[in-house]
């Protein structure tokens, strides 16, 4: 299987047809959820998405040590080959991941405008970006400025961002100030119900998509 | 003196190329009084440092191969082994942590954390080596060992604290404060050698007492008991034992690095460092060591230091000199003695010790027994480095050391018939010593070749070929060890046929070759019915190994294929070993052709730092050598970026690297996979190559 077959069979099909939450060019989005519900998950196969539609993707992590955010692209990637039974999936995933850049800092000292830094540093060197995603900052709790500086950037490049933020409630007007809300393109939210997991749209839309309680993956 | 192993230390000194760790192997040989003068390593009295035992590093200023000597300080034994700094050599760094129980880790006060400090601390961490750091050169314009310090802690994660700070720096450093005695040292006497003990100047008092607390809260974390004495009694009056104590069970934990500070140029520092060695690192007892029971499918077995139990020891360095092949060995368990026997259990050979000694750099001390915790050198054994030694009747072997592969290769050619004799001998004893170093003779052009882990060290043999031998020789321009393999299943029915009268040859082999991933080669054999005799399928197993060894492409080795044979014919009277060896040869090269093959080429593991300010052209220099960028890490104004580049792009980088951040950006790089080639650079190889073929046709 090529790399344009599987993007056919990606997660994020399901996203696109269930809501219309999908970003566009200079968008931001916002995915939300209690602690250890799937938003790191979901964040990853929007990058992996993007990935398989050779777009240059950079992961903006606090961990510091890549090979954990690597090692989610590993798995998400084995669980959508095996759905697939997908052979050559070491191929697929090393010509993908070329496109993959890990950004890492140090949480007590980062700053959005620190992440523009590098962004410009990167097409200094060459390489445009097309898509961003930004897991685990404390947007609710970031300089308004700086998200605007941020947004401004994205904007004047035309990329799209994904954030995550850890938030229990599902109402939209709880998830973060009307001011920050408003430079957020999409909002959703991850919630139970029943025994199953949904991604549903707060912001831009409506509808929900199912996650797979055990692989997490968007599904039908 | 009697061998107590609590009072042994195994030290490595570890650090960065230039930080002086030659200068401060000299001034612990003089402090500990083997050696009578000190001399500079690049010194004006002609005569360089003891260690150096190699006239070739004292002239490049640099240290090629690891010295081990034993000094005695106080009543402790040291067992001191002066390692390489440059990235080139970084498998004499990893044989000597792999035997080693401690190691003291140098680093410039002014350049501070640099590239390889950064790659001694990763084999440190891998080979879980308690350390104390030593801030060198604070003699130097622009020292600051206390922003060191910081580096130690925000680029390489360790917990550092300050044991010492200096009195004074550059043309003014007078001595240093000892944060746990709080008390100043003073280092008079024409090298230094005399201590003098002092209060603490008033100017350095506050600093001192603002230093020590954070030391001390940071060893409290150790010992309740010393956190107890500190909430009762404050920071003064603590008790100096416990201090100790504590910081002596953070460091052997890997938890806690203390930072001494000085100047081994000037002589000031030394000797509180080789306290610290003594009271901070491991004793060869305390260190957990493990071997493989050969016999019990590799079952871990933890060894004891302990004389009375069967020998387990390791040859970790071998130096073919003029006398001999001398095989530096670390003592596990047990003792080696001289006339007794012992088993190699790679080669499962016996042989008796003969000469035992003990080294320090050029210099030999005949010794009857080595014990548990010991570094000792056998004469006239015939091993090679990496190879246990254990009392027959057990057979253990201690885990292969991580010996990583060669990544360049040059042509050599001897510029004379005198020459050709004498660089054979060299290459023989270079790559018995160095794993990493490999050679072979090319089949086609028939030129000696060369392979190595980067272009300095390749260098530096040639350089010694010349010195040490006599012997010229021209290299050639740089190669890269590029694969060849394939990429889908392609089949073969080739026939092999030469009957035009007398004794043919005949034979007919049909099957398929797929990729494989897992191993370079595999032959699997599904003939039916005597299609092709059993006497001639091992035949057809060779046959495919020799085209294995090159490709049609550019010529490279090829690896990862799977070949299966289903199929073929035989000939009662001309069928032989060499028909099926042939038919199977050209069988391949029809498959290999329909099997889509691909070049490989080595990929590096590059690690670059900068200053921030440079980090887009740090991008760019990747981007522009086909580079893949990993990660990009932004602390404290330095960038590190993490990047998978070809090995073929990577030549010459360091002046690049250099120019493009105005000297300030390092890098490191180790070989991690191979990968295929862009269309764009096969098609080139493959013209070169074809171009190559048809003018040595010609």
């Amino acid at each position: 299987m090529e790399k344009k077959d599987l993007l056919e069979y990606s997660p994020v099909r399901y996203f696109d047809k269930a809501t219309t939450a999908s970003l566009k060019a200079g968008e931001m989005g916002l995915v939300s959820a209690k602690k250890g519900l799937g938003k790191t998950s979901v964040l990853v196969q929007f990058a992996l998405d993007d990935l398989l539609k050779d777009k240059t993707v950079v992961h903006v992590s606090f961990d510091q040590h890549s090979s954990n955010v690597i090692s989610w692209y590993t798995s998400v990637m084995a669980e959508i080959a095996k759905k697939k039974n997908l052979s050559n999936l070491s191929e697929i995933s090393e010509e993908i991941v070329r496109n993959r850049i890990i950004l890492n800092f140090n949480r007590e000292t980062f700053t959005l405008p620190k992440v523009v830094k590098t962004l410009k540093a990167l097409k200094e060197g060459g390489l445009n970006i097309d898509a961003i995603i930004v897991d685990g900052l404390d947007v609710d709790k970031r300089p308004i400025e700086n998200i605007k500086c941020f947004k401004d950037y994205i904007v004047e490049e035309n990329i799209t961002a994904w954030f995550s933020l850890t938030n229990e409630s599902p109402l939209l007007e709880e998830t973060l100030p009307a001011e920050k809300l408003d430079l957020f393109a999409s909002v959703t939210h991850i919630f139970p119900n029943g025994g199953n997991i949904y991604l549903g749209v707060l912001k831009n839309g409506e509808g929900k998509v199912p996650l797979d309680s055990k692989t997490l993956l968007m599904s039908k | 003196m009697a061998w107590d192993i609590s009072k042994v230390r195994n030290i490595g000194i570890s650090a960065h190329i230039d930080s002086g760790k030659t200068t401060t192997s000299e001034r612990i040989l003089f402090y500990c009084n083997k050696i009578h003068q000190i001399h500079e390593v690049r010194g004006k009295d002609g005569v360089g440092a003891v260690m150096d035992s190699m006239d070739l590093e004292r002239e490049r200023g640099i240290t090629i191969q690891s010295a081990a000597t034993q000094v005695q300080w106080k009543d402790y034994t040291i067992n001191l082994i002066d390692t390489p700094g440059h990235v080139d050599f970084t498998v004499e760094v990893e044989r000597s942590l792999r035997v080693l129980d401690g190691a003291i880790m140098i680093l410039c006060a002014v350049a501070g954390v640099q590239s390889q400090s950064i790659t001694v601390d990763r084999q440190l961490k891998r080979y879980h080596v308690p350390r104390v750091a030593f801030v060198n050169k604070c003699d130097r314009q622009g020292a600051n060992p206390v922003r060191v310090r910081m580096q130690l802690r925000e680029k390489l994660g360790l917990n550092a604290y300050m044991m010492e700070l200096p009195i004074g720096l550059e043309d003014k450093l007078e001595g240093v404060v000892d944060l746990v005695a709080m008390k100043a040292i003073y280092f008079d006497g024409p090298n230094g050698e005399d201590l003098r003990i002092a209060e603490i100047p008033a100017n350095l008092q506050a600093d001192a007492e603002k230093y020590r607390e954070e030391l001390l809260d940071a060893a409290s974390m150790f010992d309740d008991s010393l956190m107890e004495e500190i909430m009762e009694k404050g920071y003064d009056d603590v008790d100096q034992e416990k201090i100790i104590a504590a910081i002596r069970k953070g460091t052997l934990a890997e938890q806690f690095v203390g930072v001494f500070c000085g100047s081994a140029h000037v002589n000031k520092g030394i000797q509180p460092v080789l306290d610290a060695v003594v009271r901070y690192l491991p004793a060869p007892d305390e260190v957990k060591n493990v071997a493989l029971d050969i016999d019990n499918n590799e079952a871990e077995v933890e060894l004891a230091s302990d004389e009375s139990k069967p020998c387990v020891a390791l040859a970790f360095k071998l130096d073919d000199g003029q006398y001999g092949q001398l095989t530096y060995t670390r003592v596990y368990q047990g003792k080696i003695k001289k006339g007794e026997e012992l088993y190699n259990t790679r080669s499962r050979k016996k042989f008796k010790v003969g000469r035992l000694v003990r080294m320090n750099a050029a210099q030999m001390e005949d010794i009857n027994e080595g014990a548990a915790g010991d570094i000792v050198a056998l004469f006239g054994v015939d091993c090679a480095s990496g190879d246990t030694f254990v009392t027959p009747g057990i057979n253990y072997s201690m885990a292969s050391m991580y010996v990583p592969e060669p990544v360049i290769s040059l042509s050599i050619e001897p510029k004379d018939k005198q020459a050709a004799i004498q660089m054979s001998k060299a290459l023989n004893r270079f790559t018995k010593e160095d794993p990493t170093f490999q050679t072979y003779t090319d089949a086609e052009s028939g030129q000696t070749i060369i392979k190595g882990m980067g272009e300095l060290h390749l260098a530096v043999y040639v350089e010694r070929m010349k010195r040490e031998y006599k012997c010229e020789v021209v290299t050639g321009a740089p190669q890269v060890a590029y694969r060849e393999s394939i990429t889908s299943q392609g089949d073969f029915n080739y026939t092999h046929k030469k009957q035009t009268g007398g004794s043919g040859q005949y034979g007919r082999v049909a099957g398929f070759m797929e990729p494989l991933t897992e191993k370079d080669y595999e032959f699997v054999d599904m003939i039916k019915g005597g299609a092709i005799p059993n006497e001639y399928i091992p035949s057809c197993d060779k046959g495919f190994q020799k085209a294995m060894k090159e490709g049609s492409l550019i010529g490279a080795p090829i690896v990862g294929v799977k070949i299966t044979i289903n199929d073929g014919q035989y000939h009662p009277v001309d069928s032989s070993d060499i028909a099926f060896q042939t038919a199977a040869i050209g069988a391949f090269r029809e498959g290999y052709a329909k099997a889509k093959p691909v070049i490989l080429e080595p990929i590096m593991k590059v690690q670059m730092t900068a200053p921030t300010e440079y980090q887009g052209n740090l991008f760019g220099l990747i981007n522009q050598r086909r580079g893949v960028i990993i990660d990009s890490t932004d602390e404290n104004n330095t960038s590190t970026v993490n990047s998978e580049i070809p090995l073929s792009e990577m030549f010459g980088f360091s002046t690049i690297l250099r120019s493009s951040t105005q000297g300030k950006g390092e890098f490191t790089m180790e070989f991690l996979k191979y990968g295929k080639v862009p269309n764009a650079v096969s098609d080139d190889l493959q013209a070169k190559y074809k171009a190559e073929k048809a003018a040595a046709a010609k």
